[in-house]
């Protein structure tokens, strides 16, 4: 007898919950129209849910506003750091092209040089490659790294 | 743009996810009000019966619209809002939590050598006792301040909110038979401390 209360018990918690199929609700239904210990039970169950409706959390206007206030702030922030990152990410482009034009450039020039002092232009672009080159195109690909990584950083206190 | 928030907003908040996804997609400023206009007060409340304590629920709430804002793209509006909404305001609130464990931990290390000890009990009134309205409530309050806390989220969460069992359990990122248990663990607390402690 006790098994079959713990039963329908249980499925009245699951009704409760709103978890039960329409088939529980009808067993329960016809269990309860009869079963004293068990209406008690779910209507226990009702009264505590209707108890946690009584609890009241009124909306505060001030913190409402402090909240909105905040949020525009953020917002503006947000919109001035998008446009500070375009800037760099088009600053960042022109410095890569220019970096490969006078990359381009040296090559072309080295040669000529390499003539002039009667050198070897192997040797002498090599050293430009090393020395020159390959530097400074490899700290204009690593830029972007350094400029556009996401700020971690968030303003907490208000 | 306006502080309040009109009707017509309020009906886009209320009724249509894909706008409130479009529109935070596009950061836009009226319907972040309205939401704050209509989800405050929910959220709130939710954060309340999870962290036992207002000025952190209220802290944390706060900087949940903040990430609202930054992510807000990241909602796509293919289910209700609510549950996003908490779900995102439940991990700032563990995170919050946690930091709170871990600067207790070093300050306890500190002052007196040992570490691990619980931290002080708050003086402040119990948030519960202050927003019973009903007798029943009152009842409730004190049992609410000791319930565990998985316990008394499941049950806002379920019948403050309103959210089904499925968002519940996507929201506390638990199974829903998890969802279900707690649900039925916190209403076995609440019918005995409402049937006297029986």
């Amino acid at each position: 007898m006790q098994a079959a209360h713990e039963f329908y018990q249980r499925i009245a918690d699951s009704v409760l919950a709103g978890g039960a199929s329409a088939h529980d609700e009808e067993l329960l239904g016809e269990h309860l129209a009869h079963c004293a210990a068990c209406s008690q039970h779910f209507e226990a169950g009702k009264r505590a849910v209707d108890a946690l409706r009584g609890f009241s959390f009124p909306p505060d206007e001030e913190g409402q506003a402090k909240v909105r206030n905040l949020l525009r702030r953020h917002a503006r922030q947000i919109a001035a750091q998008r446009l500070q990152r375009r800037r760099m990410a088009w600053i960042w482009a022109i410095a890569l092209v220019l970096t490969v034009a006078g990359s381009f450039a040296d090559w072309q020039l080295a040669g000529l040089l390499a003539r002039f002092f009667h050198l070897r232009p192997a040797e002498l672009r090599n050293g430009l490659l090393s020395g020159w080159i390959l530097p400074s195109i490899g700290i204009a690909l690593f830029m972007p790294f350094v400029l556009l990584a996401p700020s971690n950083r968030r303003g907490r206190s208000i | 743009m306006c502080i309040g928030y009109d009707t017509a907003l309020a009906g886009r908040v209320d009724g249509d996810s894909k706008q409130i996804a479009q529109g935070l997609r596009g950061r836009d400023e009226e319907l972040i009000d309205a939401l704050v206009g209509s989800y405050q007060a929910r959220l709130i409340r939710y954060l309340t019966f999870l962290l036992g304590r207002r000025e952190m629920a209220e802290d944390v709430a706060q900087e949940t619209w903040l990430r609202v804002l930054e992510r807000g793209h990241t909602y796509d509006g293919r289910s209700r809002f609510e549950p996003w909404l908490f779900a995102i305001a439940r991990n700032l609130a563990v995170d919050r939590l946690r930091q709170r464990r871990v600067l207790s931990f070093e300050s306890d290390g500190e002052a007196d050598g040992r570490a691990g000890v619980a931290p002080p009990v708050s003086d402040a009134p119990s948030p519960f006792t202050q927003a019973a309205r009903t007798e029943d409530a009152q009842r409730l309050a004190r049992l609410l301040d000791t319930l565990d806390p998985q316990y008394r989220e499941a049950l806002a969460l379920r019948f403050l909110e309103e959210l089904s069992l499925e968002e519940v359990s996507t929201v506390v990122g638990a199974p829903v038979s998890t969802v279900a248990s707690r649900i039925y663990r916190g209403l076995s607390a609440l019918r005995s401390q409402l049937n006297g402690g029986k």
